[in-house]
């Protein structure tokens, strides 16, 4: 199997003040195509740094991270800016842009990606369809509830055709059954179209639809487990 | 991101905001159309000038006169007298030369009573060297006037400029002049007869036809104001050649000891011209100031906006969106103002000076003083393309060099910090 994503001893630390914080204390992990991994871990043991690293957000203290075959410590402003548009990124609050209709939102990545407005029309009604938003493509987000906004952020996640689908606490901002809902849909796109998802969760409910956890605490992977 | 979607980005942020963004736009519009109002109506000036000295004096025209132009020179006490014309026509490429008696007298003509300018002129002469303005509409010059002859301008027999002519060819002029000798104060009048009206000339016209100037010959003027002391004496050369031009000034003056002034009406339009310009300069200065505090406007909409934004930048770069990309996005946002405020700015400026022109608020604008009489001016806004290509320029480049700051600062924030900014 092709790893697409790999840490080795991968460290973070940050000062606040005059306090030195250890937010990840030699983090290893591979992630392998195809793979659905959830990190399952509390608040404050460095799941949010984990994801920033992986998705190219942050550069490590020490240790690596590696995206497909990019190292990210070794590129520079310009190239993690190209590495982040292989990376599909899900947040929590949903982060979209409030002026922008869904379809505007989802075709935003493919904009940012230089493609033809034609093209990437086609591809973001493909997308919402998919995630079962086939009308509600033209409300924007205070329209739209928030089990709805989550799914207008995967499409957009999924817009530029990423190697993988990086979940920050997806459904910690919408209700138990919408909730349900989603992560069903995030299975579906693991099992039927093969996206490769990494979530990241304090929920064990939500980590079990995924085929591996990894339990992450002060910083560390203290436990793996397969399913 | 390709062009036109930033474009679009940038239309869609300023869509969001409009009432704030309008302002910053607003801000640019008073500043370009301040400097499109006043550079068009100087320009109109300028243009007006220039015709006045193209239509009324020849280039190889010359005025003698003990005054002096500078307000810093003192007045020589040397006086020139009707006769020393004859010494100016003994200068080499001297043609004809004619002296200008004048002093203020009071006119009675019809019901009307006027307080202006009688010229003491040789008719023949001054009509040689003023062919274009010195020109009756009804009547005639005569050749060899008796002592009652008297030609009158355009506005002297129909004031209100609206065909109520007071008076007709043949008909009766007092003039009447005040002297004094000690204390005792006399007023002299006699009666002339109008021989001609001069059509209309308009503006100003240094030593030349004015329409509201009284014309009386040479040798009347002396006989009544008991007086040969000249002011002004015109020359007309044989060239206009600029070589002969001043070798005839320093001649002349030479001839008078250096004791009196030669001013040609190059350097009249020149000084003229040369205050024009730095009034025009000053005051663009003024309303360049003004595009500065709309740019500080403009930086200010900017940042308010960008601060309200962060999170949409860290969307933005989360997604891929590279650093000059973003710098370019904000960029074009100021430049959006620019363009915006620049081309409502032209239009608002234009609309300005134009109607500054319709409700003929500069017209009418008359003034005189002793020897230099300028008569009507209408100023009209002349309008060049330079002038409206500058001031976009230059209001896109006040709305970029101020969105810059804020360009810079959003190209440079840090994606984690600004997907956590609240």
């Amino acid at each position: 199997m092709v790893a697409v994503l790999q840490t080795v001893n991968l460290e973070k630390n940050y000062t606040l003040g005059n306090v030195t914080v250890n937010a990840l204390c030699g983090v290893n992990l591979k992630v392998e195509e195809g793979e659905f991994v959830a990190i399952l871990g509390p608040s404050g043991s460095g799941k949010s740094t984990l994801l920033n690293m992986l998705g190219a957000l942050d550069i490590p203290s020490t240790g690596s991270v590696r995206i497909g075959k990019d190292d990210v410590t070794s590129l520079n402003d310009s190239e993690l800016a190209l590495l982040r548009r292989k990376i599909g990124i899900v947040f929590q609050f949903f982060n979209l842009i409030g002026r922008f209709n869904a379809r505007e939102n989802v075709e935003l990545p493919l904009s940012i990606a230089n493609l033809q407005r034609s093209k990437r029309r086609e591809r973001a009604e493909e997308l919402l369809k998919l995630v079962g938003l086939k009308d509600r493509m033209m409300h924007k987000p205070a329209e739209l509830s928030g089990g709805e906004r989550q799914r207008v952020a995967i499409a957009r996640a999924l817009a530029a055709n990423p190697d993988f689908l990086l979940m920050d606490e997806p459904t910690g901002n919408i209700d138990s059954k919408t909730a349900k809902e989603l992560m069903t849909l995030v299975k579906d796109l693991n099992k039927s179209q093969g996206v490769t998802i990494v979530m990241v969760t304090h929920n064990r409910n939500m980590a079990k639809y995924a085929t591996r956890v990894l339990h992450l605490l002060d910083g560390q992977i203290t436990k793996e487990v397969h399913k | 991101m390709l062009i036109r979607d930033v474009f679009s980005y940038a239309v869609s942020a300023i869509k969001r905001r409009k009432v704030r963004k309008g302002l910053a736009v607003l801000g640019v519009t008073i500043g370009i159309a301040a400097i499109i109002s006043i550079v068009s109506l100087s320009s109109g000036f300028q243009a007006l000038v220039n015709t006045q000295f193209e239509q009324g004096f020849g280039s190889d025209t010359l005025i003698v006169t003990t005054e002096s132009i500078s307000f810093v020179d003192t007045e020589s006490d040397l006086q020139l007298y009707i006769n020393d014309t004859e010494i100016i026509n003994n200068v080499d490429y001297v043609n004809q030369s004619t002296a200008l008696l004048q002093r203020t007298c009071v006119i009675q003509i019809g019901d009307q009573e006027y307080v202006l300018g009688v010229v003491g002129v040789d008719y023949e002469i001054y009509l040689n060297i003023f062919k274009n303005t010195f020109i009756t509409e009804s009547g005639s010059i005569p050749h060899s006037p008796d002592n009652t002859s008297v030609i009158i301008g355009a506005r002297v027999n129909d004031p209100w400029k609206n065909g109520s002519a007071l008076t007709s060819i043949g008909g009766e002029i007092n003039i009447t002049y005040t002297t004094r000798s000690g204390l005792d104060i006399e007023n002299r009048t006699y009666t002339g007869r109008i021989d001609g009206i001069m059509g209309e000339i308009g503006g100003t016209n240094i030593g030349g036809p004015i329409d509201v100037g009284v014309y009386i010959p040479i040798e009347t003027a002396e006989e009544f104001f008991e007086t040969d002391e000249v002011g002004t004496i015109i020359v007309q050369l044989t060239t206009s050649d600029e070589q002969v031009i001043v070798q005839a000034s320093d001649e002349i003056e030479a001839a008078f000891g250096n004791q009196i002034q030669v001013i040609t009406p190059k350097s009249v339009l020149d000084a003229i011209s040369s205050i024009i310009r730095t009034i025009e300069l000053f005051v663009s200065a003024i309303t360049a100031i003004s595009l500065i505090v709309a740019g500080v406007g403009i930086m200010n909409t900017m940042l308010t906006s960008l601060m309200e934004r962060v999170r949409e930048i860290g969307i933005l770069k989360a997604l891929g969106m590279q650093k000059r990309t973003v710098l370019g996005v904000f960029l074009n946002e100021a430049m959006m103002i620019g363009v915006l405020g620049s081309v409502f700015g032209i239009l608002a400026g234009s609309a300005l000076a134009l109607s500054i022109d319709q409700l003929g608020l500069l017209e009418n604008f008359t003034t005189g003083t002793y020897n230099t009489v300028l008569g009507e001016i209408s100023i009209r806004p002349v309008f060049d393309i330079s002038l409206f290509i500058n001031s976009l320029i230059f209001g896109i480049m006040i709305s970029v060099i101020f969105g810059l700051y804020p360009a810079w600062r959003a190209a440079r924030m840090d994606p984690v910090d600004a997907l956590r900014h609240e």
